[in-house]
């Protein structure tokens, strides 16, 4: 892990760029998140958050600078990053015709998890899919979705927790287990890093929050200077 | 209303294709799809003369042209059976009829039923098996209908015979999906399709088929042609007004039929299927992660209606086709890339899409992304196999004639170099060209319809050459030919398939088929 200022950083970002085409997704990026530390990507609509965070999922290649997770250089050893994150994609993030169970055991096997059954059944009952969790997820709605997306990026307790916009379209209960899988792993020395719209979420579940704008960071507080309306005029304040 | 409604809906999918390059070649394509209809009328017709001409001068069979037109012409009614078949087949694989932009994305818009319908009537060319059953028929009656009008009195009545059965086939595809929305439905239609293969397999084993299609209604047709041809309205305009009628009815009952069937509540509940739980299948001891890939693909496969209902369709039918005609092994070298072909265009020629979305969880877990690949393109060799051997079975077993070695390794040949051939088609495919596809409901396609247009000429055009081949071979009587054909379309699927897994290496290329087949 990279010491900076005396805190490991779990995610070390520096220079983050990602162009399609002419579009400059992500520009220039920096952005460290400790180990233990919880950190809200905010922003508007086309911001680079859900791009970064496939970076650092190891989805998508950058075009330019260095991603490091939990000291492993994610773009030079893609599959060793791989195997200490855990990231929870913007959309669904499930094969539809087949169910949790099957989505487990997939990732068990291919992250060499031995005695994953007990884990596994436990997370399913506080997310509350032990019931479905036999059903093909294509029938599922929205929000179980995405409480099963977090689900699995939190199953083999990794170093790094992406979690894209895990509370969109979810009840409070499904949102109270996602928070309460963030306290946990933070608890364990993970680094969780939040995309969310939702500012009162992004205080209660990160202690630190970055704004991006155009691919670019331009700003970065502690979470609660977002908080309540002042926190939210200022946060609107620097989306324009 | 509706018809306000198709030319919109066919002008924004137009708009959809964002590359002038892929419209330029769309048109083409239909451009030449229409003109072998014609060129094949007219070289069916010219044909004739020629022969007719060398007779009239005293050269006799001018170069082995020999007069078939009476054994044409005799198989025609049969060839209009067959068409009539795949008339009520297509839309019931299809769910109904094919969509021109998924249901899903035109939630929000007030599409009418009978736009729906509408729009499966026009789409229906787009089907390689309805295109090619009408260049067939067009061609065999250029050739075999003669008289004094020309060919094109008796094309007609052929075109009022094809638009009525298409019509007809869409009411009974959309009736066969409103009674499937209950259990006693379903019951039902398994039901009659187990009587009707049982009947074909009584009818095939019986020998019974020619007297049946000896009989056959379609003969009417034929009769109509003939009168036609001779400018004789009395045979004709009945037949012709008669198949107004009917499809005028067909089109007016596929829509009822389509609005009862769409607004018939059924008892699977909203997501159907989707909502019942699976049973859970105990984790492998040891399985390796391209296994466990392999595990879950298939189970993606089997669990997908439209895939379920094409290879039922791809096991069923050409089996009992070629079953029935008793085939010369010149002709069941032919069958194996056709049937490859036609398994591979269930999913195969965009096989990433059947991880969905969850294309994007997968690679974000530890593992070979090759695995992924291995792991598609064996589930796409299989689903190809499985109808190819079926096929190789039951016309083998109902030759016309005892094989010598020769048939056996033109036909086993054909089998195993066109599947290698057509996997290794489908993956590039899939990886170069990925489209974001659900294959949730039964009309869902893996591709837009244009695209799966193309995909079925190149893929119909490289196999029936390559089955054409492997015909020819079975003349010969040297083992060597077929052998070294068979090597060389295997070394040509290695090739291609190494260039595919190469190209699937670099992780820009994955990533943009994981952004495609993900998108939500």
């Amino acid at each position: 892990m990279t010491e900076t200022g005396g805190q490991h950083a779990a995610v070390d970002v520096r220079g983050l760029s990602v162009t399609f085409a002419a579009v400059h997704a992500v520009d220039g990026l920096d952005l460290r998140v400790p180990a233990g530390g919880a950190v809200a990507l905010v922003g508007r609509n086309g911001a680079g958050k859900s791009t970064t965070l496939r970076v650092l999922g190891g989805v998508l290649p950058p075009s330019a600078g260095t991603v490091v997770v939990s000291g492993i250089d994610a773009v030079r050893e893609p599959r060793r990053a791989r195997e200490v994150v855990g990231y929870c994609p913007d959309v669904g993030g499930l094969v539809p015709r087949a169910t949790p169970w099957e989505h487990l055991q997939l990732a068990a096997r291919l992250r060499g998890m031995v005695g994953w059954e007990e884990r596994a059944r436990d997370l399913l009952e506080r997310f509350d899919l032990a019931g479905a969790s036999d059903r093909v997820t294509a029938g599922f709605s929205h929000g179980m979705g995405r409480r099963l997306s977090v689900l699995l990026a939190a199953f083999h307790e990794p170093a790094v927790l992406l979690l894209d916009e895990p509370f969109d379209g979810v009840d409070p209960l499904g949102v109270e287990a996602t928070l309460e899988e963030i306290r946990l792993a933070r608890m364990r020395g993970s680094a969780v890093l939040v995309s969310t719209h939702l500012l009162g979420l992004a205080v209660q579940a990160c202690e630190e929050a970055v704004v991006l704008r155009g691919g670019k960071v331009v700003a970065a507080a502690p979470a609660t200077d977002l908080a309540g309306d002042d926190g939210a005029a200022r946060y609107r304040a620097l989306l324009s | 209303m509706s018809r306000a409604q198709v030319g919109p809906l066919f002008a924004l999918r137009w708009r959809m294709i964002r590359s002038i390059r892929v419209q330029t070649g769309l048109a083409v394509l239909g451009v030449v799809a229409l003109a072998l209809v014609v060129l094949g009328v007219i070289g069916g017709a010219a044909s004739r003369l020629g022969r007719e001409t060398a007779a009239d001068i005293g050269l006799g069979d001018l170069g082995g042209a020999i007069d078939r037109t009476g054994e044409v012409a005799a198989l025609l009614p049969s060839a209009m059976v067959a068409f009539a078949l795949l008339c009520i087949v297509a839309p019931l694989a299809a769910g109904g009829g094919q969509e021109l932009i998924p249901e899903s994305q035109l939630v929000s818009f007030p599409v009418r039923v009978a736009t729906l319908v509408r729009i499966g009537f026009l789409l229906s060319p787009l089907n390689i098996a309805w295109y090619l059953q009408v260049l067939l028929l067009t061609a065999a009656t250029g050739y075999a209908v003669r008289g004094v009008g020309g060919p094109l009195p008796p094309i007609g009545v052929l075109v009022m015979y094809l638009v009525a059965c298409t019509a007809v086939g869409q009411a009974i595809g959309w009736g066969i999906v409103g009674v499937r929305r209950t259990r006693t439905g379903r019951r039902s239609t398994w039901t009659f399709l187990a009587v009707a293969v049982a009947v074909a397999g009584w009818v095939i084993a019986t020998d019974r088929g020619s007297s049946l299609l000896d009989r056959s209604p379609t003969l009417s047709v034929l009769s109509a042609q003939l009168q036609a041809a001779a400018l004789a309205p009395s045979g004709w305009v009945p037949f012709v007004l008669g198949a107004l009628v009917v499809t005028v009815l067909g089109y007016v009952a596929a829509v009822r039929v389509a609005e009862w069937a769409l607004r018939r509540p059924g008892d699977l509940g909203v997501d159907g299927p989707l909502s019942r739980p699976v049973e859970r299948r105990a984790f492998e001891s040891g399985p390796t992660a391209y296994r466990m890939l392999v595990q879950v693909d298939r189970a993606s496969l089997w669990r997908s209606p439209p895939l379920r209902r094409g290879l039922l369709v791809l096991g069923v039918l050409p089996v009992a086709a070629a079953a029935l005609a008793s085939l010369p092994w010149s002709s069941i070298a032919l069958l194996p890339p056709l049937v490859a072909s036609g398994a591979a265009l269930l999913f195969g020629v965009n096989a990433m899409c059947l991880d969905g979305s969850g294309a994007l969880w997968i690679a974000t877990l530890p593992h070979d992304p090759v695995d992924v690949l291995r792991s598609k393109a064996r589930v796409v060799a299989e689903v190809c196999a499985l109808p190819v051997v079926l096929v190789l079975v039951g016309a083998g077993l109902r030759a016309s004639e005892p094989p010598d070695l020769v048939d056996l390794v033109c036909a086993l040949g054909a089998a195993v170099s066109c599947t290698a051939l057509v996997v290794a088609t489908a993956m590039r495919l899939s990886v170069m060209r990925p489209h974001r596809a659900d294959l949730r409901v039964p009309r869902d396609t893996p591709a837009p319809p244009g695209t799966m247009a193309v995909y079925s000429a190149r893929l119909a055009v490289v196999t029936t050459t390559v089955g054409l081949g492997f015909s020819a071979a079975t003349f010969g009587r040297s083992v060597l030919p077929p052998l070294l054909l068979t090597a060389g379309l295997l070394a040509w699927a290695a090739y291609s398939w190494t260039r595919t897994r190469r190209r699937w290496s670099d992780p820009v290329v994955r990533a943009h088929v994981v952004a495609t087949v993900a998108a939500g």
